[in-house]
């Protein structure tokens, strides 16, 4: 045997130990993967493109991030900006507890009080912790019910006031959103090109999936572990509503944790509704309005708001889309 | 193997060393390769910290000690669930089996994640699911 064939023996031998112990190497080596709890759901912070940003601490401080939003926004945290306000008439709060009232405003005008920020009450009165089954009386929740509307709280220099003494904050319904796009510029910040904020199913991508966009697919509102469908889609967010995360049933009939304010009782024109927009924070309120709203008057408000797409899985099991979905959606 | 004999006369102890140590390594790289199950595999975490590890391919119990009582999962039939937990709502309890990368069950009060870990493609078509 020549020197040249011996050679290429060798070479033979060392690239097939190396695909050998490559492909033991784990599940896909340019991935970061981490979680953590917080805001009461699994944060997954997925990072494909670093881009020179040191992981994993790049990823702690997105973490941290989401942490401090979550210390400002709860509703029960002695000393958070929303028990500050739930407990005076007129409460100075940080500019991104600001932030996050501001928008929230914007929707629920936009969408005729469907999102609504003042249902704190009602909150508290439906059992939705999975710890029992039981449906409030009428007389309940309209009890539960003062004091709340989209004229309830206002926003001025920083400063946000209650109308009514019976008013309660929550910001449930966007705050978790809000938190995802501060990890988000967090990342983006530190020099990371391609990643995905993960908060609960509620996401916020940077960049693609490699050279491809991210495939997302959207959970089956009836079939648990199943998909209505996917979306490419990349440098976006998107947030879905469902009547199916937090519920119980009682007498065959289903109670969720999405309320239409309008009466108290859990919104009955949709499944689930998923909204594509420039920020979490936004989708995370326009899915609950949209939801609320139903397939007519949610696409309605979606197709005027600038930027957002989204679809929504009415209550006869029909998906309904915006236009300009269309490309991105693969069934 | 008249090529080998006569690559054997013309090598050093040092060339046969390394043959045989480049062979043994290609082997054992591939034959543990072979073992490998095909698929994903469960990671529990708490803050960070990995607390178990399993494929899904095995036949599993195990309790894991948290601060509300631990929780209790059952891996089998290519499939991970919480049959029960010390914490009082036990959502966890309630919630499906999981089985596809990204899928997690959370364990609130206890501080745990189950994920159910796996390269992309292994995800029968997407990256991510919003739900």
């Amino acid at each position: 045997m020549s020197t040249r064939n011996t050679f290429l023996l060798f070479a033979l031998l060392v690239a097939l130990a190396i695909v050998g112990l490559r492909s033991l190497g784990g599940d896909t080596p340019k991935e970061f993967r981490r979680s953590r709890i917080l805001m009461d759901t699994v944060v997954e912070i997925t990072v494909t493109d670093a881009g020179g940003a040191p992981l994993p601490q790049v990823v702690d401080r997105a973490f941290d991030e989401i942490a401090r939003i979550e210390r400002l926004t709860s509703l029960f945290r002695e000393g958070s900006d929303v028990a500050r306000i739930n407990a005076q008439r007129e409460t100075k709060v940080a500019p991104e507890t600001a932030a996050i009232v501001s928008l929230g405003l914007e929707v629920s005008r936009a969408s005729g009080g469907a999102f609504d920020m003042t249902l704190g009450r009602l909150k508290m009165l439906w059992p939705m912790d999975g710890t029992q089954k039981a449906v409030p009386s009428q007389e309940a929740i309209r009890t539960a019910l003062a004091g709340s509307g989209m004229d309830a709280i206002a926003l001025r220099n920083g400063q946000v006031s209650r109308r009514f003494a019976e008013t309660m904050v929550d910001l449930g319904g966007i705050a978790k959103g809000y938190a995802i796009d501060r990890a988000y510029e967090t990342l983006k910040a530190a020099g990371v090109r391609q990643a995905a904020v993960n908060a609960g199913g509620d996401l916020r991508l940077l960049g693609g999936h490699g050279e491809k966009p991210w495939r997302i697919a959207i959970q089956h509102p009836r079939k648990p572990g199943g998909i209505v469908g996917s979306l490419a889609l990349r440098d976006v967010a998107v947030v879905t509503s469902g009547d199916y995360e937090r519920f119980f049933e009682l007498d065959g009939v289903r109670y969720h944790h999405l309320f239409d304010p309008r009466t108290g009782w859990p919104a009955r024109a949709s499944q689930s509704a998923t909204v594509v927009a420039p920020s979490a924070a936004l989708a995370d309120a326009l899915a609950t309005a949209a939801f609320v709203l139903g397939p007519q008057k949610g696409i309605a408000l979606l197709e005027k708001t600038p930027d957002a797409e989204g679809l929504i899985i009415g209550a006869d099991g029909n998906v309904y889309r915006t236009a300009g979905l269309e490309t991105a959606w693969e069934q | 193997m008249g090529a080998i004999k006569l690559l054997w006369r013309h090598s050093t102890w040092l060339d046969r060393w390394i043959l045989a140590l480049l062979l043994g390594l290609t082997c054992a790289s591939w034959a543990a390769l072979a073992q490998r199950p095909a698929g994903t595999r469960i990671v529990v975490e708490r803050e960070g910290a990995v607390l178990f590890t399993a494929t899904l391919h095995e036949t599993k119990e195990v309790f894991l000690d948290g601060p509300a009582g631990g929780i209790t999962l059952v891996v089998a039939n290519g499939a991970v669930r919480v049959r029960e937990a010390g914490c009082r709502d036990k959502i966890c309890v309630r919630m499906a089996a999981i089985s596809r990368a990204g899928e997690w069950i959370a364990c609130v009060p206890n501080r745990l994640i189950v994920r159910v870990e796996g390269a992309y493609s292994e995800r029968k078509g997407y990256d991510l699911l919003s739900r």
